[in-house]
């Protein structure tokens, strides 16, 4: 029998699916639930049990009818408040929250009636430092959180209980199609209905501290019992789909019905009862305003003609440009900024010639004291007022390093300074394996994913962008862009996003395709940019003339004059343009 | 229908149905396409064309003003029964006979010829002849057409448009009485000449098809300034194509590849031309106008006929086109992803 790999999660109250890990043909693992779930999207585990808000974002996926569920209301997503919940204005996210910030969304948008910031934090932030108006959001796997005594606690379970009367289902067990053969999903189904009776031997809390009581060990270990259920039955899964119902209609969820494992006569894997919605649906519900899953994304990319892809990419880009722009950054290289009297007449030339945005990409081996670069960034941003993006995240990591200072602190120092953005270099494929056979070693995805969201949340922006490489999977580029949309829910701060690689006659097809439909599923990204622009290639313009709002046009700053170069640009630009003179259709505006 | 059934009759032709697989439902159009037609002011014309009925000139218009790329793509593939054959790229080699009818005798000239022709024999290209004077043409041309013949077998030999055969400047044909024009013509025949590569001259097509001439009818668009034009240049086609049925090839291009816009330019009105000229047999997107990713989007854009390839550096140079080797490869390869292991159904 092929052998499968396993994640479960590693949370107390799952450990009672331990019992996963002695059947023999299962290789298991346990990791947090959004590791699970990212192991799972990128195909490095089989099965595994991954937050419900996952298992809608991705779409494809059938479930086993197991998971972890709050049947009566008590959870554990509980939030630690000192003012009543309308007097919040920031709520800290744990670091692993998925479907606890996601029903906290929900409450938030659909039951309650304020708005506060959500910020995700590191799991070493406590109840005793937060602010008055500040709330803290755990997964709370011990009777009591010594920090947070005397807080108030809101448990969002029984908050979701109060107001639907339904259970609430955190986790699920999914697999993709085809992952089981019938036997296996036999043996693991005998395996899961063992775990799930078998907890009340497995759930007693270990975590408890030596100075929480026995009594109150004992009841939470009651409390288990009665108020968790593992097997997911007619009922929880009602619940489970009225979530999944709700969150499609506030647009925090791709529409997802949940999905059971089910075996035909004829098909010895299992399949899915529900027949896959036709290819002109899925365009029809994106005109809506509907977020994409992965899955669908991956139906249409395949089967959706470049025809209508381009009709669907036109009409979403009419309603945020009226017609697209084109944008100049001067370039400049470090030396160009280490002498003080060229860098200070090249910035003035900028700001004569109009152009008020500079790009400056710093060689790694002269990355040393930041205090140097704050100095600069502020004469910058006093004197000349330009717009600065600098950096790659794999530059702000190391810059770090070498100042021996966090990532974080880094950061804020940077953009206290004036620094307004930072590039997308090294986040064109967000898949950790795939990055190491780039060759970027220095980082993970989720490294340049928490580097950029610090980068957000200190009030700078930047952009994002998908390689195009036909050695990666339609579902690899679906889910890169997946985690990108979910950081700009997050905390929005990308400010464009673009294709980048090498463009060749044979490829031109896929290019637009990726193109165009990575437009249509980066849907909370409003700008797609064509970077470098040149009208000589009929790739460039053709994203132009029907998905881009954007084109960039680098100068390098040894240009002796920009002013001439800009007229190069606009004609440039204006190349492109002659179509419209004839053709009186669109025409590109200004922007610098 | 599924994959069960490939083909399907729609407005009394064959259509491949896979092509319609996210447009139709029970020969409708589906909810989707009439309300993106809907949005794009263009539901009418989407009926139009499904159903065959042809467009007015109005239509043409907005079609040429107004429509967008994703616009006509989906047009084009709403067209029913546009399942005309698909013609790749043939190989062609210019002879020089402009400058060797000068520098040579007789004997050298087919030397010279034959040289050139066996250096890529194997792959049977055309023979594209810059220039007939027909003064030479008893002689020299009709001698070296002959020998061509003999020894290569039955070679196509083209020359490049009724002007230029006929010693005049481009369109220049047009000032000579017709029958002097097809005794030449004749006599061009006869001598061995298969066919012109292009011409402007619409209104001698009729004589070209009498005499057996093969001819493709060529419209540069940098030398037309203004949409109003390319309706026109249309209508004018279309009516040519009613009226003699003598309209079997034509070729939207430009005198010399341009930029990337005007390539583009090339493209849509290739679409259009594939909407609107109803009977026409084959659109050719030729490298004169297209880069290789322009050739590679051409079919999308409703061009079913890709012109021809330069076996040599010199032809290459001499016709501004992409190499046959090259021009083959990008048109035949596929373009997909790597499909993973683990499979999103």
């Amino acid at each position: 029998m092929k052998r499968i790999k396993v994640s479960n999660t590693n949370y107390i109250i799952t450990m009672p699916y331990r019992h996963l890990a002695g059947l023999d043909f299962v290789e298991y693992q346990e990791n947090s639930a959004t590791a699970s779930a990212r192991k799972l999207h990128e195909g490095e585990v089989d099965l595994a049990l991954i937050p419900v808000a996952e298992l809608a974002a991705h779409g494809g996926y059938v479930g086993l009818n197991y998971g972890l569920a709050s049947r009566t209301g008590h959870g554990t997503i509980k939030l630690y408040h000192r003012v009543p919940l309308e007097g919040i204005s920031r709520i800290y996210l744990y670091q692993g929250s998925s479907s606890s910030a996601l029903l906290l969304r929900l409450l938030l948008k659909r039951f309650w009636s304020f708005s506060p910031m959500l910020v995700r934090t590191p799991d070493y932030v406590t109840g005793d430092m937060l602010a008055r108006n500040e709330a803290l959001l755990v997964l709370d796997e011990s009777p009591v959180i010594p920090t947070c005594e005397g807080m108030r606690c809101t448990d969002l379970v029984r908050e979701w209980y109060r107001v639907t009367g339904l259970p609430f289902v955190a986790l699920v067990w999914a697999m993709r199609p085809g992952a089981l053969t019938v036997k296996q999903h036999q043996i693991l189904n005998r395996a899961l209905q063992q775990s799930a009776t078998a907890r009340l031997s497995l759930a007693r809390p270990v975590t408890v501290g030596d100075d929480v009581k026995l009594k109150e060990s004992e009841k939470y270990v009651n409390t288990v019992r009665q108020a968790f259920a593992y097997y997911l039955n007619s009922r929880i899964i009602e619940g489970l789909q009225n979530f999944l119902d709700m969150s499609a209609d506030c647009n925090l969820l791709p529409a997802c019905r949940y999905r059971p494992a089910v075996y035909s006569l004829f098909k010895k894997e299992a399949g899915s009862s529900v027949a896959a919605m036709p290819v002109w649906q899925i365009l029809q519900n994106v005109l809506d305003g509907k977020r994409l899953d992965i899955s669908s994304a991956v139906r249409l990319a395949r089967k959706a003609s470049i025809a209508d892809l381009s009709m669907v990419a036109e009409q979403l880009r009419s309603k945020v440009v009226i017609k697209p722009s084109f944008a100049v950054q001067v370039l400049h290289q470090e030396e160009h900024l280490r002498d003080k009297n060229i860098l200070e007449s090249r910035l003035q030339r900028m700001v004569e010639s109009g152009i008020k945005s500079l790009r400056f990409d710093p060689q790694n081996s002269r990355l040393n004291k930041i205090e140097h670069y704050e100095t600069l960034f502020h004469k910058i941003k006093e004197r000349y007022g330009l717009f600065i993006e600098a950096f790659s995240v794999g530059q702000l990591i190391l810059l770090a390093r070498r100042n021996r200072i966090s990532t974080q602190e880094a950061i804020a120092r940077l953009v206290t300074a004036g620094l307004d953005a930072v590039s997308a270099e090294g986040g064109e494929l967000l898949i950790t394996t795939r990055m190491r056979e780039a060759g970027h070693t220095s980082f993970s995805a989720e490294e340049w994913l928490r580097v950029v969201r610090w980068v957000h949340r200190y009030g700078a922006g930047s952009c994002c962008c998908l390689r195009i490489s036909q050695n990666d999977s339609w579902e690899e580029r679906f889910v890169h862009l997946h985690k990108l949309r979910l950081l700009q829910d997050e905390l929005p701060g990308f400010r464009y996003f673009f294709t980048c690689g090498e463009s060749y006659p044979e490829n031109i097809e896929l290019h637009l395709r990726i193109t165009l439909t990575a437009r249509i599923f980066l849907d909370n990204v409003p700008l797609l940019q064509v970077s470098d622009f040149d009208s000589q290639k009929i790739n460039d313009v053709l994203q132009a003339d029907t998905c881009a709002s954007r084109l960039a046009v680098k100068i390098n700053s040894k240009e002796s004059n920009y002013r001439r170069a800009l007229t190069a640009v606009r004609k440039n630009i204006w190349l492109y343009d002659i179509q419209d003179e004839k053709s009186r259709r669109s025409s590109v505006s200004e922007l610098h | 229908m599924g994959n069960i059934a490939k083909f399907g009759i729609i407005a009394g032709k064959k259509v491949d149905l896979n092509k319609f697989e996210t447009s139709l439902i029970e020969g409708k159009l589906n909810p989707f396409i009439e309300r993106c037609l809907k949005e794009y002011h263009a539901l009418d014309i989407g009926h139009k064309v499904l159903s065959g009925e042809r467009l007015t000139t109005d239509e043409m218009k907005f079609l040429v003003e107004k429509a967008s790329t994703g616009l006509l793509l989906k047009l084009i593939e709403l067209c029913p029964g546009r399942l005309r054959e698909l013609r790749l790229p043939q190989p062609i080699l210019v002879l020089p006979l402009s400058s060797w009818l000068w520098e040579c005798s007789e004997l050298e000239l087919i030397e010279r010829s034959f040289k050139r022709i066996a250096e890529c024999a194997s792959s049977r290209p055309a023979v594209l002849v810059d220039q007939i004077p027909f003064e030479r043409l008893k002689t020299s041309i009709t001698r070296l057409f002959s020998e061509i013949r003999q020894r290569f077998g039955p070679v196509k030999i083209l020359g490049s448009s009724v002007g230029e055969i006929m010693g005049t400047r481009a369109g220049g044909s047009g000032s000579l009485p017709d029958d002097l024009v097809v005794s030449r013509l004749i006599q061009l025949k006869e001598a061995g000449l298969s066919g012109v590569l292009g011409t402007a001259a619409t209104e001698r097509l009729h004589l070209l098809k009498e005499v057996g001439l093969t001819y493709a009818v060529r419209t540069n668009l940098d030398l037309i300034s203004s949409d109003q034009e390319i309706v026109d240049v249309l209508k004018h086609l279309r009516e040519v194509m009613d009226r003699d049925r003598t309209l079997d090839l034509w070729i939207p291009s430009l005198l010399e590849r341009g930029s990337a816009a005007a390539e583009l330019r090339v493209l849509r009105v290739a679409a259009i031309g594939a909407i609107v000229l109803d009977k026409i047999r084959f659109i050719r997107a030729t490298s004169v106008a297209l880069s290789l990713e322009g050739m590679r989007m051409a079919k999308r854009f409703g061009a079913n006929d890709f012109g021809y390839g330069a076996v040599d550096d010199f032809t290459a140079d001499a016709l501004g086109i992409d190499r046959i080797e090259r021009l083959r490869e990008v048109l035949s390869k596929k373009s997909g992803s790597r499909s993973r292991c683990s499979r999103v159904q």
